[in-house]
């Protein structure tokens, strides 16, 4: 099975493995190498291709924590499922996730917003639930007035994407 | 299964909010606890010491095994009825260990009106007496009350039959049951330590009989003293009532834990296990997670990471009706199949719990409902597409599972979303409640709308206008009792749930119950997975 593993928070990388008895292939990002590990002392010797190297190894759940060539990297596998939770959710117009009312506007056009950042609060079932915005951008357009109702999938808040460079010249404060 | 990942901002000013008023509302819950639980009287507390008596307390520290857990239930009953007359309904009841045996307590408490019987405490023993019933638990009844509040007596006798016919039910299933006597058992209460195993009596302060000495001598004019009529020694050499006499209490309860080391130990259910471990997220950062308003929302996920072993979550279906959270962990070692809400519930999430349901009902897992549902979606886009058939699969299947089910009722639990998720009508085998939940039929705005609709209709019928102060004034009586009456401790009070919980409890509340519930057997009732 093919894993994703970050090294230190960096670039996912894709790993499969491939045993066959002591020895094993090793696939990272399509190239594959030639790896033996094997205990020793204390810890396990690791051979890549012809270097040998004494490692430490702890696993804690999806992290993994190895010493070797001096120092101490940390590995951190991806889960299969998570890498794709929220996907897709990139759309330059917030819409309705079920019919209601908009209770509260936090935002005015023009103002540049962060990903994650409250747009409109609507209720609808009893319940408040804040819309935000899905990536970073600018308010271009509120849809809807405080009171107003809206059937599932109306357009809430528009954004569009922040121009480039710009952030400094006019402060993206329209 | 993988560690799940929080988002939680511990830094943001929602959170802080959020935080200062979750521990209001735990300290706000401990001090109504120790109120109910500690606070009588000097008066009441003298009374108790010069009859040569042990407060409740006092009783429950001699017999039950020292740093075992405790779990009360129902420890704020009555708190919000009898004008508060009644603390705990004058009884407490739990799940603990005596002599390594997990057993049911349920003991008066006599400090105050002498440990009368209210129509709350007669509800409290049955659900005591259900809650040994389903789970195995044996019992031990601690008695020492003046019987029932006789102002009160329609209530009471509507309810206190099923107490002596669930005696009757433990013994036929094999539950072992004792019964402690520290006071007086007349009339019918004289059934309860007739109706166990065995039972001890303390001299010259426990009597048996089903009328005492006056009633006697109005009845038949017979004169004889409570000793002669009940006493222990009477009942424990002359008529077999009772089978143990001793002198004191503290003797009582030593016989007690005795008594209750002879009984068998039986096997718990089979049902997957592993290690215990922490939460992998500190549960104190609950706090800043649970919203301040019943209205906002919060992401269910960050609260089972907070509860389960590990933080380790095996989600099923999760990027499928999203407002349904299900999947697959351990509590304490014990594995629990979940099922919490974000919100309302469509039709996507009623058919993922549905199947879901029937997964862990075919393989044994005890289930977990998380509650924070407004209710299932209302319109016509959604009427059409049948959401009401899929809610009632979601209903079918959660009535006739035959895992224990477990509820906690985090936030909102409304409508028909509660009985979805095996609100209190629905039988699961514990249910616990936050103290910033509500539940209710509907809404209290939608409620307060209604009501005032109907009354000023009524009104203008009887050729009244009525003025907008006169509206408003309509609306506010409607609104405070909603607000009352949907309240964690109005709800409480009255028995809708087992218990308030602190949230930062709610793991250890959930272990000692998944230990308790696994005292019956699963029996399963093997069936195929529709994938609906």
């Amino acid at each position: 099975m093919a894993l994703e593993i970050t090294v230190a928070g960096g670039t996912a990388r894709a790993v499969d493995l491939a045993r066959h008895g002591a020895r094993a292939t090793i696939t990272i990002d399509g190239r594959d190498y030639a790896v033996a590990l094997g205990p020793a002392g204390s810890g396990q010797q690791l051979t890549v291709e012809s270097r040998s190297e004494r490692v430490h190894v702890v696993v804690d759940h999806d992290m993994a924590w190895v010493h070797a060539f001096g120092r101490a990297w940390e590995l951190s596998l991806i889960d299969p499922v998570e890498r794709t939770a929220g996907a897709g959710a990139s759309e330059d117009v917030a819409t309705a996730p079920m019919p209601g009312t908009v209770i509260a506007v936090v935002v005015t056009a023009g103002q540049e917003v962060a990903q994650g950042e409250q747009l409109v609060v609507i209720e609808s079932m009893k319940m408040q639930s804040e819309i935000v915005a899905l990536r970073d951008g600018v308010v271009e357009h509120v849809h809807l007035e405080v009171g107003a109702t809206f059937e599932r999938g109306a357009p809430l808040v528009g954004l569009v994407p922040l121009a480039a460079g710009d952030d400094d010249a006019d402060g993206g404060k329209g | 299964m993988h560690r799940m990942e929080s988002h939680v901002d511990t830094a943001s000013p929602t959170y802080r909010v959020y935080r200062e008023h979750n521990l209001a509302l735990a300290d706000e819950l401990g001090a109504a606890l120790h109120a109910a639980r500690h606070e009588r009287p000097q008066q009441a507390l003298d009374r108790l010491a010069e009859q040569d008596k042990l407060t409740v307390r006092a009783r429950l520290d001699l017999l039950l095994d020292r740093g075992a857990p405790f779990l009360e239930l129902m420890a704020l009953a009555a708190n919000r009825h009898y004008d508060g007359e009644a603390p705990q309904a004058l009884l407490v009841t739990g799940i603990g260990v005596v002599s390594g045996r997990e057993v049911m307590v349920i003991a008066n408490d006599s400090s105050l009106k002498g440990g009368a019987w209210y129509p709350i405490t007669t509800r409290k023993i049955v659900r005591a007496l259900q809650i040994a019933l389903e789970n195995h638990l044996p019992v031990i009844h601690m008695l020492d009350s003046g019987g029932a509040n006789l102002h009160l007596q329609d209530e009471i006798y509507a309810w206190a039959g099923h107490i002596f016919k669930q005696q009757c039910q433990l013994s036929a299933a094999g539950i072992p049951q004792l019964a402690v006597v520290f006071g007086y058992c007349t009339a019918g209460a004289a059934y309860t330590p007739t109706l166990c195993d065995q039972t001890i009596m303390v001299r010259e302060r426990g009597a048996i009989f089903l009328a005492g000495p006056p009633l006697v001598k109005a009845a038949t004019g017979e004169e004889v003293s409570t000793e002669e009529l009940g006493g222990a020694d009477m009942h424990t050499s002359v008529s077999g009532v009772a089978d143990y006499a001793v002198d004191s209490e503290a003797e009582a309860l030593t016989l007690a834990r005795d008594v209750v080391g002879v009984w068998a130990r039986r096997a718990k259910a089979d049902s997957d296990r592993r290690d215990p471990e922490p939460p992998y997220y500190d549960p104190d950062e609950l706090y800043g997670i649970i919203p301040d308003d019943v209205k906002k929302q919060f992401e269910m996920r960050e609260v089972i990471a907070r509860i389960v072993d590990g933080s380790l979550f095996q989600e099923f279906k999760p990027r499928y009706g999203d407002t349904m959270v299900t999947g697959w962990a351990f509590i304490w070692g014990m594995k629990v199949g979940i099922l919490g809400n974000n919100g309302v519930i469509y039709s996507e999430a009623a058919n993922k719990a549905t199947t879901f349901m029937q997964l862990c009902d075919r393989d044994g897992v005890p289930l977990l409902f998380l509650h924070n549902v407004t209710g299932f979606m209302v319109g016509r886009e959604y009427e059409r597409r049948g959401i009401t058939k899929d809610g009632a699969k979601m209903l079918m299947v959660q009535a006739n599972v035959t895992v224990p089910k477990l509820s906690v009722l985090c936030h909102a639990s409304q409508g028909a979303g509660n009985y979805a998720m095996a609100g209190r009508t629905w039988d699961p085998r514990l249910l616990f409640a936050w103290p910033n939940s509500r539940s209710s039929i509907m809404g209290p705005e939608v409620a307060a709308d209604t009501l005032t609709q109907v009354r000023v209709t009524a009104l203008r019928r009887q050729g009244k206008d009525p003025t907008r102060e006169e509206i408003d004034l309509i609306r506010g009586d409607v609104t405070a009792h909603f607000e009352e009456t949907y309240h964690s401790y109005y709800l409480t009070s009255d028995l809708r749930d087992d218990g308030l919980v602190d949230p930062v409890q709610t793991r250890n509340t959930l272990g000692v119950s998944l230990s308790a519930v696994l005292n019956a057997p699963i029996v399963r009732a093997p069936g195929g997975v529709l994938r609906i």
